[in-house]
């Protein structure tokens, strides 16, 4: 197929435009390094406590050999970032989960450092800003501290200062986020899908973060949080599992279904394709979460820079064509991890 | 297709990688060279095998701007209480069941499994239904079927009796949807409270195994709203006060949607307060502009009204309450105008606009 000369000139006037804009934008950057957020990263679901007692575990959670999704994210720790580790056997919403990423964002905003040492360039008290990158579970931690952030919210403060902490980050964004749940908990939790233990071997068992994240309304977090307080960003994986995703409905990166890595309202196992997955205004929450687009990569590529693949506009999301919305399900990028967009975006 | 990160997966997922140890600060990592910025914003020509992009792409959004945009218009209204734009009760919404269905989903039949509530409020039985779904709206009868009720702890509290009879919580007789139903002893509801996961195992009349899991939450709370209701207009907002009859001091949550004399859920507000025991009034003031703006006139009804006792986890909620209390005429442009200007929302759009020192102000926290 021929794009015609017109298009093919439009294609290139659209690159240049964007790459100068880029350009200056790095330019900024390179010269402004405290005008850059804080990064503080929320890692996922656990199957021990080792993210909780020893920060190297935490912090390799970001890493797959030599790519390194923190590094990539910070373009070369030009961003500065702080790593959060709780425990992630523990429910969402458990002291030691919820609880402890609560604590540690105030440490991060207060010019705390994480247990590697590292602090944001800037304390909230000295005008820094703050944005939290959550994968998995951490988003739907996320959820319920910035959900709960108002003395008028059902679990106001529940085991922390969710006001201050909501008060100080600017917005989230969340890859392969569970907020709706996961089905693969679903499968593991249930000992008797037979057509599904290929999920097992990838959630080992049904400890409590997994009985907590079932796609069941009952232990979901739009249950007992609001809207939350700052804005959270979508983004979700598209690249299956063998086995595993068989036993999730419509698109899903091998443990998490499109339904919950975009918090969409109405049933948490509808299936979704990039094309149709719901939009900004059919959210698990009347405002708040805003999605930006589907990459191909799996639960694990999602958080660790290992697999830089194509991207793809979901409705509602932020890439532009022409100066309109991408068309849904259309590809935006070829080779680009969500490490990378991250790095894009500021 | 197997992803290629998937050994990556098992490794960290299974892996160890724990211990006892303390936290160990380490030095951070040579910086490695930076990557081209360029090389990483590269629009792609459409896929003519795929799909067919006509498109040309600009790039993304600045999503620090566009969520300036959005606190400077969700600062109009309070935490508290907002307007319903898009005519969906939120109540509602959070109450949507999502059915607990067999998988893989292509394998027909498909098996099932949905409670009558997402919660279940004590005493009222718990009841489920089940069924073998060929396709959607027709059913099969299995050759059999069982079930289970595990509590957090996985344990086995409760085996299901699943029937078809047309006696008690069943519907109908004879129609292949099974249901099952637990009424908690007067001893038993105390302890029964918490969230719980249901498995149910079917074989196809084929013979081949399916199986699905839902789960809900069964609530003792510690108050319930007594019927009593009163009205009044205070700064310009719609203050309607519920009765609470508390049985034991605790966290009560409130929230309810407004509706319009034509039955469109306009405006949403909560509240939150710690109640001593016997009768309490709580509040749910709802924002002048979000009913002002709704354009639509009294009176206004309390279409949905929801009560949590709260401050454990899992929170015990009662059940929903349906078109509670009906307001006074009043007409929408009586309440106020006046934006709500929630200063923390536009401080924090401003900083992310760059203008902004308000975090200079700011304390540190204890």
């Amino acid at each position: 197929m021929h794009r015609s000369k017109r298009a093919e000139t439009a294609r290139r006037t659209a690159l240049l435009r964007f790459a100068i804009v880029t350009a200056f934008a790095s330019l900024a950057i390179a010269t402004t390094a405290t005008a850059a957020p804080c990064f503080i990263f929320v890692h996922g679901r656990q199957g021990d406590t080792g993210t909780f007692t020893n920060w190297n575990t935490a912090r390799d959670y970001w890493r797959n050999g030599s790519r390194d999704f923190i590094q990539t994210a910070t373009k070369n720790f030009q961003a500065s970032y702080y790593v959060v580790g709780y425990n992630g056997t523990q429910q969402w919403w458990n002291s030691q989960a919820a609880g402890e990423v609560a604590a540690e964002i105030l440490n991060a905003t207060n010019g705390g450092a994480d247990g590697g040492g590292n602090t944001c360039a800037q304390s909230a008290a000295q005008g820094g800003q703050f944005w939290v990158v959550a994968h998995s579970m951490g988003a739907v931690i996320m959820d319920f501290i910035l959900g709960n952030n108002d003395p008028s919210d059902p679990n106001y403060n529940f085991n922390g200062d969710y006001a201050t902490v909501a008060s100080r980050v600017s917005l989230a964004v969340t890859v392969g986020g569970a907020h709706r749940g996961s089905q693969g908990a679903d499968a593991v939790c249930g000992e008797h899908n037979f057509f599904c233990n290929a999920v097992a071997f990838f959630i080992d068992d049904c400890n409590d973060s997994a009985f907590w994240l079932r796609s069941s309304d009952s232990v979901q977090v739009r249950t007992y949080a609001n809207s939350p307080a700052r804005n959270v960003w979508l983004g979700g994986g598209y690249e299956a599992i063998f086995g595993a995703s068989a036993c999730l409905n419509g698109e899903d990166d091998g443990l998490v279904q499109h339904a919950s890595q975009y918090a969409c309202s109405g049933s948490a196992t509808t299936s979704y394709d990039n094309d149709n997955v719901c939009g900004n205004s059919a959210k698990q929450e009347s405002s708040g979460f805003r999605n930006l687009d589907a990459s191909h990569e799996n639960h694990s590529d999602e958080r660790d820079d290992s697999d830089r693949d194509t991207r793809r506009a979901v409705p509602d999301g932020i890439w532009t064509c022409g100066g309109a919305p991408c068309t849904p399900g259309s590809q935006v990028q070829s080779s680009m991890s969500s490490a990378q967009l991250l790095s894009i975006f500021y | 297709m197997l992803g290629i990160g998937t050994a990556a997966l098992v490794v960290v997922l299974l892996g160890s990688g724990g211990g006892d140890a303390p936290p160990e600060p380490v030095a951070a990592p040579a910086p490695a060279p930076a990557p081209e910025l360029a090389d990483l914003i590269v629009a792609q020509a459409p896929d003519p095998d795929r799909r067919a992009l006509a498109e040309l792409v600009d790039g993304p959004l600045d999503i620090a701007l566009a969520s300036a945009r959005d606190y400077r218009e969700r600062a109009r209204f309070p935490r508290w209480s907002h307007s319903i734009a898009d005519g969906v009760d939120p109540i509602e919404r959070d109450r949507f069941i999502t059915p607990g269905r067999s998988m893989p989903e292509d394998m027909r039949p498909v098996l099932v499994v949905v409670p009558r509530s997402a919660n279940f409020e004590a005493p009222s039985p718990v009841v489920f239904e089940v069924r073998l779904e060929a396709s959607p709206g027709v059913n099969v009868g299995p050759a059999r079927l069982s079930g289970e009720v595990r509590d957090e702890r996985l344990e086995r509290v409760w085996t299901l009796d699943l029937r078809d009879d047309g006696e008690g919580q069943d519907r109908r007789p004879d129609d292949f949807v099974y249901t099952a139903s637990f009424v908690p002893g007067e001893d038993g509801v105390p302890e029964m409270k918490g969230a719980y996961l249901v498995e149910v195992l079917a074989e196809t009349p084929e013979g081949e195994p399916r199986s699905a899991t839902t789960g809900f939450l069964y609530s003792v709370p510690l108050g319930r709203l007594s019927g009593r209701y009163r009205e009044r207009v205070e700064g310009g907002n719609l203050v309607i006060e519920c009765e609470v009859e508390v049985d034991e001091a605790s966290r009560f949550h409130l929230e309810g949607t407004l509706s319009s004399a034509d039955g469109v859920p306009i405006a949403w507000a909560q509240s939150a307060a710690r109640l001593e025991a016997g009768p309490r009034w709580m509040p749910l003031t709802f924002f002048g502009l979000s009913i002002r703006a709704s354009g639509r006139d009294g009176p206004y009804t309390l279409r949905s009204l929801a009560l949590s006792t709260t401050g454990e986890m899992p929170n015990q909620k009662n059940e929903v309450v349906h078109n509670a209390f009906t307001t006074r005429a009043y007409p929408a442009k009586y309440f106020s105008a006046e934006p709500y200007d929630d200063p923390q929302l536009i401080d924090e759009a401003e900083r992310l606009e760059g203008g902004a020192s308000v975090g200079a102000l700011e304390a540190e926290a204890p």
